[in-house]
Parts: C-alpha cells; sequence; structure tokens
C-alpha cells in the first residue's frame, strides 16, 4: 500500500473519533431527521403551492443560508483538522519521525486525501439527509426535482463545487499550519480564513435579495466563497451556465496553484525547524523551488 | 562497505556555518559516538544524512548509495525532540509508524508486542501516550525506532530525560542492537555513555571536526597531558603546566597541549627532585572535551 494511503488512513481513523466531528457528520443529520419524521407523522407537509409562497417571504433566506452553512461547516470542518493536525504534529515533535518514514509530498497527498474522505462522507451524509427530508416534508417537491435530470446535475456541480472547496480551503490552512510556529498562532489565522468561508452564509440574503447584483457575481468569483455562493445560486435558478463555469474554472486554477505552492513550502525548513521566511523569500520559493 | 560516508560536507544557516568541511565514515556494525556541545552541529549532521536537508557543499551516502525512499525503510530513527501521537494508544503508535516503515500489520504487532515487553511496557500497550511518564514514552518511542530492524539506527540524545535504571536499559537496548549486527550513530554529549558504548568517535565543534577515531586512539593521543607524580624533595616550579596541584609528595599536573611529558620529567631530574612515581595519566572523553572546547575558546581570543 503506497505511504500516501496509510498516512490517508491514519489521518482518517484520528479525527473520526473526534467529538465535533461526529456531532456535525452524524449526530445534527440524526436529529433533523428525527424532527422531519415528527413534522411528517404529524401531518404537517409542505406542498408545491406553499413552497412558492414561501419563496416570497422575506424569510425565504434562512432556506440557501442553512444549505449554505451546513456546506460551509463542512469543508471547513475537515480542512480545519489539516491546520490542527499540522500545529499539533509539530508541537509534538512527531514530524521528524514522519519524515523520516515518508516523503513531504507522501505525507501532504495523504494528509489531504485522508481529510478529504472525512469531508466527503459528511457531504453524502448531509446530501442523503436533506433529500430523505425533502421526500418525506415535501413529496410533491421531491417528485419535481428527482424525476428530471437537474437534481442529479445539481448533486453532481455541488460534488464538484465541494471537492474544490476543500481542496482549496486544506491547502491553505495546511500552508498556515506550515508556517505559523504555534498551534494559537496557526488557530488565529486560521480563524481570519474562517470568515470567508462563512460570508456566503452570512450575506444570503443579499443575494437571495438581488442574485443579479456586482456583489453577488463578485462572490460567486472569487475563489474562497466561490463554492458555496455557487450553491446557493444554483439551489435558487438565479446563477447563469457562464457564471458556473467561470467560477470553477477560476476556482480549479487557484485551488491548483495553492495545492503547488503549499507542497513547495511543505519541507524540512519551514515544517520542523521553524526557519521564518521574508514575504520575498517565500515567494521565490514558491515559483522557483 | 561503510554504511555512511560523509564527505567535505558544508551547510551555513543565514551566513552562519553550522557545519564546515566535515567528512568521517561509519563502519557497518559499529557504535559511532557524534559527540560536541549543544550547538556544535550534531543534529545539523544527522538532519544532513536523513536528507531532511541538504548539504551547500559535499556528499553523502547512506547504506552504500545516495538517500532514498528505500533508504528510509532501513533506517531507524530517535530524535531528540520525543513525539509520538499523544491521544492514540501505544500500539497505535507503533503499528502506524511500523507502517509507514513498510511492515505488515501482523509482523509489526508481534515485534511491538516484543519490543514493548523488552522494556517493561508491555501492560501500557493499549494506553494513550498522554498518560505515560515521561520516561516510559521515552522507551516507547524506541521500540518506534527499532520495530522495523533497521540496518541502520541514529539516536539523538538516547538518554535525556531517562533516570539512572533507564539510562541502563538503553544502554543495553544499544549493545544488543550492535550484537544484532545493526550501525548505530549515537549523538551526545555524555561522554561517559559515549566512552563505554562507542567503537569510534567524531567530536565537532562549531560545524567543525576536533577529533575522529577509535575511543582508545582518541584517548591515547590525550593520555599525555595529565601526569601523576609522587615524589620526595622541593617541588619546581615547571614550565609548560597548565595547572598543578602540589600536595606533599604527590602532584597532579595538567600539562598545556604543546608539553611532552618527557620534558617534564627531564626538568623534575634536573631540578633535583627523586622522583618516587611518574604516571601518564588516560583523560576520559569527558576530560577531552572540556580540553578541547576550552582550547578553541583560547585560539579564538
Amino acid at each position: 500500500m503506497d505511504k500516501a494511503v496509510k498516512v490517508a488512513l491514519q489521518e482518517f481513523r484520528m479525527n473520526l473519533s473526534r467529538r465535533e466531528y461526529k456531532f456535525f457528520a452524524f449526530v445534527l443529520p440524526a436529529v433533523l431527521l428525527v424532527i422531519v419524521f415528527l413534522m411528517a407523522f404529524g401531518g404537517r407537509q409542505f406542498s408545491l403551492a406553499e413552497f412558492s409562497l414561501m419563496k416570497k417571504s422575506y424569510y425565504f433566506f434562512a432556506f440557501p443560508s442553512t444549505i449554505a452553512m451546513v456546506f460551509s461547516l463542512a469543508i471547513f470542518l475537515s480542512a480545519n483538522f489539516m491546520l490542527q493536525g499540522i500545529a499539533r504534529e509539530k508541537e509534538n515533535k512527531i514530524l521528524e519521525i514522519l519524515v523520516s518514514s515518508v516523503s513531504f509530498r507522501q505525507l501532504l497527498t495523504g494528509k489531504i486525501l485522508g481529510l478529504a474522505m472525512l469531508g466527503l462522507i459528511q457531504f453524502f451524509v448531509w446530501v442523503m439527509v436533506g433529500t430523505i427530508a425533502i421526500a418525506v416534508i415535501a413529496p410533491e417537491i421531491f417528485l419535481r426535482l428527482f424525476s428530471s435530470f437537474f437534481a442529479t446535475w445539481v448533486i453532481g456541480l455541488y460534488f464538484l463545487l465541494f471537492v474544490l472547496g476543500y481542496l482549496l480551503y486544506a491547502a491553505l490552512l495546511a500552508a498556515i499550519g506550515v508556517l505559523t510556529e504555534t498551534r494559537g498562532e496557526a488557530q488565529q489565522i486560521g480563524s481570519l480564513l474562517t470568515g470567508f468561508a462563512l460570508v456566503p452564509a452570512l450575506s444570503t440574503m443579499f443575494i437571495t435579495g438581488d442574485s443579479t447584483s456586482l456583489y453577488a457575481k463578485a462572490i460567486t468569483l472569487f475563489p474562497l466563497t466561490s463554492p458555496i455562493t455557487a450553491m446557493i445560486r444554483i439551489f435558487l435558478r438565479t446563477i447563469t451556465i457562464e457564471e458556473i463555469v467561470a467560477s470553477l474554472v477560476l476556482l480549479l486554477i487557484t485551488t491548483i496553484l495553492v495545492v503547488l505552492a503549499t507542497a513547495r513550502i511543505f519541507r524540512a525548513e519551514t515544517l520542523m525547524y521553524g526557519k521564518k521566511f521574508s514575504i520575498r523569500e517565500l515567494v521565490n520559493f514558491i515559483i522557483k523551488g | 562497505m561503510p554504511s555512511v560516508v560523509v564527505d567535505d560536507i558544508f551547510k551555513a544557516y543565514a551566513n552562519v556555518e553550522a557545519v564546515s568541511g566535515v567528512s568521517f565514515k561509519i563502519e557497518e556494525g559499529e557504535v559511532f559516538g557524534l559527540l560536541g556541545p549543544n550547538g556544535a552541529g550534531k543534529s545539523t549532521i544527522i538532519r544532513l544524512i536523513l536528507d531532511f536537508i541538504e548539504p551547500d557543499k559535499g556528499k553523502i551516502e547512506v547504506l552504500g548509495g545516495k538517500f532514498s525512499e528505500k533508504t528510509k525503510e532501513q533506517v531507524g530513527y530517535l530524535p531528540e525532540e520525543r513525539g509520538l501521537y499523544e491521544d492514540i494508544t501505544v500500539m497505535d503508535n507503533l503499528l502506524y509508524l511500523a507502517g509507514l516503515k513498510g511492515m505488515n500489520a501482523f509482523g509489526a504487532r508481534k515485534k511491538a508486542i516484543a519490543l514493548l515487553e523488552r522494556v517493561g511496557l508491555k501492560e501500557k500497550a493499549k494506553e494513550k501516550v498522554n498518560a505515560l511518564s515521561k520516561g516510559m514514552r521515552q522507551l516507547a518511542q524506541i521500540c518506534a525506532t527499532l520495530i522495523h530492524e533497521p540496518a541502520l539506527l541514529i539516536f539523538d540524545e538516547p538518554f535525556s530525560g531517562l533516570d539512572p535504571n533507564n539510562r541502563e536499559l538503553v544502554k543495553q537496548i544499544i549493545k544488543q542492537e550492535k550484537k544484532a549486527g545493526r550501525t548505530i550513530i549515537l549523538s551526545t554529549h555524555m561522554m561517559n555513555e559515549a566512552e563505554e558504548i562507542c567503537d569510534r568517535v567524531l567530536m565537532i565543534n562549531n560545524g567543525r571536526r576536533v577529533l575522529y577515531g577509535d575511543v582508545e586512539n582518541v584517548k591515547n593521543s590525550y593520555a599525555s597531558h595529565s601526569i601523576f607524580v609522587e615524589f620526595e624533595g622541593s617541588f619546581p616550579q615547571l614550565s609548560g603546566v597548565e595547572k598543578a596541584d602540589v600536595r606533599n609528595n604527590s602532584a597532579e599536573l595538567s600539562l598545556r597541549i604543546d608539553t611532552d611529558p618527557q620534558g617534564i620529567l627531564r626538568q623534575l631530574v634536573d631540578s633535583g627532585v627523586i622522583v618516587r612515581k611518574f604516571d601518564v595519566k588516560e583523560l576520559s572523553l569527558n576530560q577531552i572535551f572540556i580540553r578541547v572546547v576550552e582550547a578553541e575558546k583560547w585560539i579564538k581570543q
């Protein structure tokens, strides 16, 4: 078995047992399902007509906002484990032992893969729970959505956006973990990034209200906010094909560049021996290797 | 065939030479001491051997060639700063690290149990590392270093933080591993331990090689710089002596580095003193180490 896979399995195993992961990936979806089933058995279901009325309500943004929050947290939880893992391994000094057994490339790849598995589990759990919830609480909408190709296409797009969003955040947080000295410093800088991840979820009412605004277009294209914004606008069917393509292309290019740059700084001097580089040196390093 | 060949390596950090023109060979099956004070460059040399960092100049060969992914599986490394995953069990740590060295799960488990038994930690196998004392964690980490039966072992300060019993245990382990045919690099500033178990040594100071060779030869080359004399008569002033501890009928003399003991004997005889005993003392590695470091300081000044 390739060593990157062994690292991936270890990252997966160690983080699967974490309380915050189990709560968000399993407990919360289970609670939601229980609520939904209780509502359905209590006779409370939503028809297509009711849904159309709700769309006109001021509070409708809560729907896409919830979806955005769920997927933002799913991306960010897994990516944050990357930051915490590297910072912890630096603190525990286990990095030297790991690097005496695997290459830096295998270590970074293994970590990204292992945490991606965790992220994907969350993604599929929430997609399944969401699908079951719609089927139970709004069967008319469920039939309409899933009888067309649209639903599969949407889930496929959501999957792509989720994976790219995760890779981007995971690579960025890995870089932060490498370049910071202490776990505290890493967490502080990582929290700044959380801000970007939550921008779409927190500004849903602006996107729902006027999805052709410059603000909505901008955060659809900006890589750090594009995965979740695109998901919201796809749900609301207020995004054009051109915007989807542009957002995906920008996201893909940015993700590739960030992953490559992180791979270049994932090395002994920065990872294990805390060598501080100036911004110029770092840029030189990333470009020239 | 030598296990490690280091040829004229240089490594600088921010214009400070951490290692400068160091060359040495480590023969297969020997215990090689890499000695020196803190900041001498020992850890840098180890990182260069392990290919964590690259030399600015020079060449290093490990186990017959350039360091590769395959070489990693044949090397066991115990770093100076210890670390295992704190929130998983000792056994899980050992199995994971053994897996990264290419071992299969079944073989790794069997070997892990045997090693834990050897260091007295068999009952602790299922406990989380954060529940162990510092000494136990270090012993657990030594097991992680040995589990894949590597051809080359590198121990960086293996005795630090250990009580005398565990220090003795680690010495025994090193001797047993040597008997099993492994090559061992022991980096330490604990000269007494090094003297007891090393076959050959390399002493580093300020990134440069200051002593190199068999422990006995190194000690013999410094033997002539300490003399014990028993005498009758009045002890004269002697030239070429750094320090003289004179009592009624005996004196302990520390000679300057360039002083020949025969010259001291001639001075004593010429002064009329009756020499009853003239003993050229063997210095310990520790005393040699202190001398060399002080001499370098003196030369610098």
